[in-house]
Order: structure tokens, then sequence, then C-alpha cells
């Protein structure tokens, strides 16, 4: 019996001499790294959300992210303080929208004028077609680009004359040389004209 | 009383003379832009009702004519923004030589390279005459002639007289411009297109008091300022 007392007895103490040491051991190490160990601790905790949401649509639309950076790019993603996304300008997408995409804002040319080539669209209709687009391209900002701007701001769409999911910057206005810019008022503005002309006004 | 011979001469000299004076008052033509100088009076309308502001007028000058950037025989100046968000406005007007019938620039030019052409009315320059004195520069009320940086002589609209016109064609801004702003034709011909214009829109012309006689016909845009 005094033998077994003994044994415990040098076990317990022996646990005691191995706790203390270890204890002496662990308050060494987080004196030396306590910096490193909190800022590890608190940032284990920030949960950043990283999924993308242009993701389901980059899957079919393949390439539409990178046919857009020529214009809503790197200089977007600086002004906005980050990346623009797909329905942001695409917005009222609904689920089925594979069916016949009905639902989802596009954008195309059309202006307030019989022309050959693009369609028509009275006022109202266009510059709630612009809307979008006016949200950050505002009306101050276009006008110190160009008047121009001014001139269609009810007559046509932005699509009439850019390229948004534009080649790098080699298509659309912004691209052309003056005399091609040009060429894009004439083209537009002699159909005018000649459309007229025909109905003998 | 007797007709004597003598009562019935003078009677017969004046149905002469009145007569003879009314044939010269219907000789007259009654069209304003008509004038019986020369065998052609070149002019030209600009409509401003009808200009877009496009410039293609501008290039399509500078092309044609050799004019180098810098300097410019025609410019269309814009107005500045009238109203509101989404119903802005602007007006725009041709800055060019008017081809004036009276025209002060071939008054004060020393050299005789300064002229008016008497077969088509055209104010034009001969550069090889021209000294570059500058005193054309001065005198034109309408500021529009400049001196070529390549013949460094005094140069101007000349309604493309030695390019387009001599090729039989219209002048370049009247060929390219894509709203029919612009009328060019003889004056002196009644039933030409540009007098058809001329009758049948509110027309003015610019600094009319000066005498200048300009041959520049603008139609008035009733947006904006009046126009002088
Ligand atoms: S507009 Fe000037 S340059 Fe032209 S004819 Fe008149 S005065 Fe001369
Ligand atoms: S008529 Fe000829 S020279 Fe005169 S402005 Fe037109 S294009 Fe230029
Ligand atoms: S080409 Fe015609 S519409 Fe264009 S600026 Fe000249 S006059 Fe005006």
């Amino acid at each position: 019996m005094g033998n077994v007392k003994l044994a415990i007895r040098t076990t317990i103490s022996f646990l005691l001499i191995i706790c203390i040491y270890g204890l002496n051991f662990s308050v060494a190490a987080e004196s030396s790294d306590h910096d490193a160990l909190t800022t590890s601790a608190d940032s284990r905790h920030q949960v950043t959300f990283i999924r993308d949401s242009d993701n389901a649509c980059t899957q079919c639309h393949k390439d539409s992210k990178e046919t857009r950076q020529g214009t809503h790019g790197e200089k977007a993603t600086v002004k906005l303080g980050r990346d623009l996304k797909c329905v942001e300008c695409h917005n009222t997408i609904g689920p089925d929208h594979r069916e016949n995409a009905s639902q989802v804002t596009t954008y195309s040319a059309a202006q307030s004028e019989v022309g050959t080539h693009k369609s028509l669209l009275d006022f109202d209709a266009i510059l709630k077609a612009t809307g979008n687009c006016t949200e950050c391209h505002t009306s101050e900002r276009l006008q110190e680009k160009t008047w121009v701007h001014d001139v269609h701001a009810k007559k046509a769409t932005c699509s009439s004359c850019h390229v948004i999911h534009a080649d790098g910057e080699k298509e659309g206005m912004q691209a052309l040389e003056r005399k091609a810019q040009i060429a894009q008022c004439v083209d537009c503005h002699k159909d005018f004209n000649l459309i007229k002309k025909d109905k003998g006004e | 009383m007797a007709c004597s011979r003598r009562n019935l001469l003078i009677g017969a000299g004046a149905v002469i003379f009145t007569t003879g004076v009314a044939k010269v008052a219907l000789a007259k033509k009654s069209l304003v832009a008509t004038q019986d100088v020369g065998d052609k009076r070149y002019g030209m309308v600009f409509d401003e009702t009808a200009c877009i502001g496009c410039t293609a007028c501008t290039d399509a000058c500078r092309e044609t004519n050799n004019v180098p950037e810098g300097v410019s025989r025609l410019t269309i100046e814009r107005s500045a923004p009238m109203g509101e968000y989404p119903n802005v406005d602007y007006t725009f007007t041709r800055v060019s030589c008017q081809h004036c019938d009276n025209a002060p620039c071939v008054t004060v030019c020393p050299t005789g390279a300064s002229y008016v052409d008497l077969k088509t009315g055209i104010v034009d320059v001969h550069s090889d005459k021209c000294v570059g004195c500058g005193y054309c520069l001065a005198a034109c009320p309408y500021q529009v002639r400049f001196f070529h940086p390549e013949t460094k002589s005094a140069d101007k609209c000349n309604f493309c007289r030695d390019t387009n016109l001599k090729a039989g064609k219209l002048p370049a801004c009247v060929e390219s411009c894509p709203t029919n702003a612009l009328t060019f034709g003889d004056l002196n011909d009644p039933t030409s297109e540009i007098n058809k214009v001329i009758a049948s829109n509110a027309v003015y012309r610019s600094k009319i008091e000066l005498g200048t006689e300009p041959k520049l016909y603008k139609v008035a845009d009733t947006k904006g300022e009046i126009k002088r």
C-alpha cells in the first residue's frame, strides 16, 4: 500500500514539475512574440467577401469583361474606388434571362429623327435609356468634354456614337481622329437631309 | 386752236422723254440681290437655322485650298450654351470673306494685289503682287484676312475660284456641308437657286451700314441674340 502512495506522490510531483517547466516556456514565448501573436489573432476574425458577382456572367459572356476595360476599366476603378460590376449597367436582370433576355437593360444606338440605319425613339425614351449613364457621366461633365453632348442629350443614345465594350480604345468616338469624328456627324445629318429631300420637304 | 408744229414737236419730245425714263426704270431689276455690273455676281447664303456646327466645311476648305493649320479662310463660330440640360442649344455663324461689292480691302491696297474680278464679282488677291503691307488686313471690317505662311501673301476665301470653281465644281465648303446650310450661285441670275433662297427666307448681311455691300447673306437664326 505504502508503495502505491509513494508512486502516486512521485507521479504528481513529476507532473507538477513538467507543468511549471511548460508554463515557464510558454510565458517566455509569449513575451518575446507578443505583437506578432495579437495581430494574427485579430486578422483571423476578419472575413473578406471574395466572391466575384461577375463570375456568373463571364461564364457565357467570356470576353465582355476584357472588352469593357477600354472604356470602363482602370480609370473607372480608380474613380469609383472599386471594380465596376456587370449588373451596375445591365441592371433589371432576371434569373431566366437566358430564355430571351427580355428583362436585361442593354444599350443600343437610337435617335429621335428618322434615319436609315438607327432605330427611332422619342425624347423621353432616349432620356430614360441614357439615365443609367448620366448618373456617373453627369450633364456638367459631359458639357465640359464637348458641346456636342448638349445638343444630342435627348436626341440620341450614348451608343449611337460610343462603343462601350470597345476593343481597347480602338473603337468609338474617343479613338477617332478629328476628321473621322466629323465624318460621324456628317453620316447621320446627311442621311436626315436626304430622307427629307426624298419626301419633298 | 390748231395744233402748231412747234407744240407737236414739244409734245412728241415729252412723250419720248417720259417713255425713255420709264424704260430705264423698268430695266432696273427688282430683285434686291441683282446689280448691273459684270457678267456674274457670285454670292453665298449661310443658313444659320440649318448649320449644326460640325465644321466639315472648314476642313474641306483647308484641304482644297491648301490652308495650313493656324490660319483659316473659314471658321464656324459657336455661341455660348443656352438653356438647361437636356435642352441646351447653341447658334452657329460663318466667318469668312463677304465678297464686298464695295470692298475696303481693295480700295486700300497700294499695289493692286487685292482686286475684284469683274467677270464674277469675286474679291481675290494676286499673291505675286502682294508686298505684305497688311493694309487690307486692317481695313477689312469683317476681320477675315490673314497672311499665308507659305506664300507670305494676304489670303482669304476666294469662293474656291482657282480650285473647285475652276474645275467646274461648287466651292468645297458648299459641297461638304451635310445639312445644305450653304447655297452658292449667281446673284445676277434671277432664276438661280441662291436668289430663290434669298427671296424665301429672312436674310441679313453683316455690317451693311458701312456701305461695303457684302455678298454673303445669312438666314437669321431665331434663337439667341439678335445678329447683325
Ligand atoms: S469681307 Fe473683308 S476681305 Fe472680304 S471683300 Fe470685304 S473687306 Fe475684303
Ligand atoms: S468658298 Fe472655298 S475658299 Fe471660300 S470658305 Fe468655302 S471652301 Fe473656303
Ligand atoms: S458643314 Fe454645314 S453644317 Fe457643318 S459647320 Fe459647315 S455650314 Fe455648318
